[in-house]
């Protein structure tokens, strides 16, 4: 872990269409003790363009951590997920799946397209909050990411 | 000698059809040992006839002179000797003729007794005058037995009306007659043979000739059973299938009555046609090469094939191409034997669609499954966390009601989750995946691990029998299990539950059991029970979505099984599955 980072936001970028789970995520976050920026798209082609830097997002910063719902409009987290894998500049972003869905395909289709976590949504709130707190804790703070050239 | 004469020229006149070059050879020998006869004879007269006249001469002139009674008397010695001479000249030559006389009547004898048919001189009333070793044999007598008996005793029964008219033929019109005859010995067939016979030169009796037919007869008759043979086979084909013949060039030879009915054209309209006036257009090109690579390389062709009638409607038929080779090794003809499936073909193609349909449906009820599911949670976690968070930021500021409205709203949202969690289950219960074969003790090892929580509280004692290995998907088979297992822990009775799980191999299938002493249940629920959201008690007293046994029965129906339950209140349950051996 560089000591640049420990002192830099971590930033986060989620894919998410459903108002309710940001502001959920949003609220989780508060709570959490993490230094963070939060940026939201709510569908799949904008996070590959903010992943990209295209379009509205050319000055987007490059994250560090992906929170990925599934399902989405336009193009679901799955193609998402597959995008970011077989690309060489977006492959070591961890990308933890977050989603209501429990569906063993879903599941199955993640880990074969190399998603780093599924998650699935939990109904109650404090559980949800620590959900995301412990999984934005490992990945950004927990884990030893290999070093990058910032964009 | 006479005899012999005219026998000879008898038999120089005889026609007999059938004669061999052979027979016709020895007869014209026979014929030129006569003639050579009849010359010495011819010789031997004109001398007899100028002798005598002679005599007559010399005796006249008896009274002449002494010189002339000299010269007469010397003339007189010189015939006396001529004379002598002559007659022993005469003697030899005699005796040279009647050598050569018994030389041809022996070789004659030979060639009459040994000649390959049989020879009978019969009189009017079918009396053997004469016959041949031959036909002595055919008779199956002796030839010294035969003269005086009837040649009709050796007829059999059914040819004696045609003999005897054949025979009175014979008499009445001087002409070559023939018949076929069986012969008989000892009251049995013996042999067949072809009786040709003629009126003999002096119209008292008659000469025959039997020719040995039996062989012939019998390969006739073989023939003609296996034409029969073949006549019915082809009957029963005809009454059965399609039968179409083409030439080389694919132009209809024949084509049987019920090719006719089906394709609707007449014999007139198909015979001399392209047989590809019944192409349908429903294969392509590809499919009939492959039918002439597959005849000319492996001799026959199977399939079904497509055709128009001649309305414009199509049939089917399962057909069986065949070719005739020739001496070349060249087809010259090809043979189609088909069967009309169009209404199989029609049921099949109405079979593919419903399935075809079913799959569609049966993808399209999965996706709504889950979707519904996915999206029914969303709402559903927006409500519950809310409520979670409106609780949360007016801690302390609520009274005890309305922390009870709170506590219901989120317990309302925890069982529809656990609901639609349950229907999603379901819903990704199919028969599409494949069989594995499933160790099921191993399975229910890990079952009960699961379950050890319950298992523990509960205090249950589990009695395992063994279990087989089955064909089977083994996160369903796991679910059965654990349903089952778990339905016993919780429905159980005062006691501490006692589980019995075992396996028996029934007509081809395993039925296994899940056994409990629980509370059991009235028979008239048995059925129930495995419907969805059908629940017997409230959820205060027992918990649950009443969807678990439901779940059981797709399994077991998935595995192409069935599930039942027998029970009695108080009594205990055994719920009961099969699962068949191999599918």
């Amino acid at each position: 872990m560089s000591p640049e980072k420990q002192h830099r936001p971590v930033v986060i970028l989620m894919a998410e269409d459903n108002p309710t789970d940001v502001m959920l995520t949003r609220e989780a976050l508060a709570n959490a003790k993490l230094l963070h920026t939060l940026h939201v798209v709510e569908n799949g082609i904008k996070a590959m363009e903010f992943l990209h830097q295209q379009g509205k997002y050319a000055g987007a910063p490059f994250p560090d951590i992906i929170l990925l719902d599934l399902n989405m409009p336009r193009k679901n987290g799955l193609e998402v997920l597959a995008e970011i894998k077989i690309d060489v500049k977006l492959k070591n972003i961890p990308v933890i799946i977050l989603t209501t869905s429990s569906s063993h395909e879903d599941i199955v289709k993640a880990y074969d397209s190399h998603a780093d976590c599924y998650i699935r949504k939990p109904m109650d709130f404090d559980s949800f909050a620590q959900v995301i707190q412990s999984a934005l804790n490992f990945w950004s703070r927990l884990v030893t990411l290999p070093m990058r050239t910032e964009h | 000698m006479k005899k012999i004469k005219k026998q000879s020229s008898t038999d120089g006149n005889d026609d007999f059809a059938g004669t061999t070059k052979q027979e016709r050879a020895v007869t014209q020998d026979a014929n030129k040992n006569m003639n050579q006869l009849t010359e010495i004879e011819a010789a031997k007269s004109p001398r007899e006839a100028e002798k005598q006249p002679r005599s007559q001469q010399i005796q006249a002139g008896w009274g002449a002179p002494t010189e002339t009674a000299q010269l007469l008397h010397e003339l007189l010695v010189r015939q006396i000797e001529l004379e002598i001479q002559s007659e022993e000249y005469q003697r030899g030559l005699q005796a040279e003729a009647e050598a050569g006389l018994a030389t041809g009547l022996a070789r004659y004898t030979d060639l009459y007794d040994f000649a390959p048919v049989g020879y009978f001189t019969l009189a009017r009333n079918s009396t053997i005058v004469q016959a041949n070793q031959t036909g002595a044999s055919q008779l199956g007598r002796e030839l010294t037995q035969l003269p005086g008996t009837r040649f009709s005793l050796f007829v059999a029964e059914a040819d004696l009306p045609a003999f005897t008219a054949c025979l009175e033929r014979i008499f009445t019109t001087s002409t070559k007659q023939t018949c076929e005859l069986t012969l008989v010995q000892q009251g049995q067939p013996s042999l067949v043979v072809q009786f040709e016979a003629m009126l003999s030169a002096n119209e008292q009796e008659c000469r025959a000739m039997t020719m040995d037919i039996s062989a012939r007869k019998q390969a006739v008759n073989t023939l003609e059973s296996s034409l029969e043979q073949v006549k019915l086979i082809q009957n029963a084909i005809d009454a059965h299938s399609l039968v179409a013949i083409t030439d080389r060039r694919g132009k209809t030879i024949s084509a049987n009555d019920k090719f006719c009915a089906v394709s609707r054209y007449s014999h007139k309209e198909l015979l001399g046609q392209d047989h590809r006036i019944l192409n349908s257009g429903f294969h392509p090109k590809e499919f009939f090469q492959d039918l002439w690579t597959t005849i000319a390389q492996k001799g026959i062709w199977k399939g079904e094939i497509k055709n128009r009638a001649k309305d414009g409607s199509f049939f089917w038929l399962d057909t069986t191409i065949v070719p005739f080779i020739d001496t070349a090794g060249r087809p010259y003809q090809y043979v189609a034997i088909s069967t009309e499936v169009t209404q199989r073909k029609h049921l099949e193609q109405l079979m593919e669609q419903q399935i075809k349909e079913l799959a569609r449906s049966n993808a399209e009820l999965g996706q709504f499954a889950y979707v519904a599911t996915h999206d029914l949670q969303e709402p559903l976690r927006a409500v519950a966390s809310c409520v979670q968070l409106l609780k949360k930021r007016l801690e302390g500021q609520l009274d005890a009601r309305t922390e009870e409205y709170i506590a219901h709203a989120v317990d309302g949202t925890v069982r529809m989750q656990m609901l639609i969690d349950d229907l999603l289950t379901y819903s990704q219960i199919n028969a599409d995946q494949t069989l594995v074969p499933v160790d099921c003790t191993a399975l229910l090892d890990n079952v009960l691990k699961n379950l050890t929580l319950a298992i523990v509280e509960s205090g249950a004692v589990i009695i395992r029998e063994p279990l087989p290995t089955v064909g089977g998907i083994p996160s369903q088979l796991t679910q059965i299990f654990q349903n089952l297992i778990s339905n016993a822990l919780k429905f159980r009775g005062e006691h501490p539950p006692e589980i019995c799980i075992d396996a028996a191999f029934k007509a081809g299938e395993w039925v296994f059991s899940v056994a409990d002493n629980g509370i059991g249940m009235e028979s008239q629920y048995s059925e129930r029970i495995f419907r969805m959201f059908q629940r017997l008690h409230t959820r205060t007293e027992y918990p649950g979505t009443g969807i678990g046994l439901a779940v059981c029965k797709k399994v077991a129906e998935c595995h192409g099984g069935r599930i039942w339950v027998e029970s009695q209140p108080e009594q205990g349950s055994t719920f009961y599955f099969t699962i068949a051996e191999k599918r």
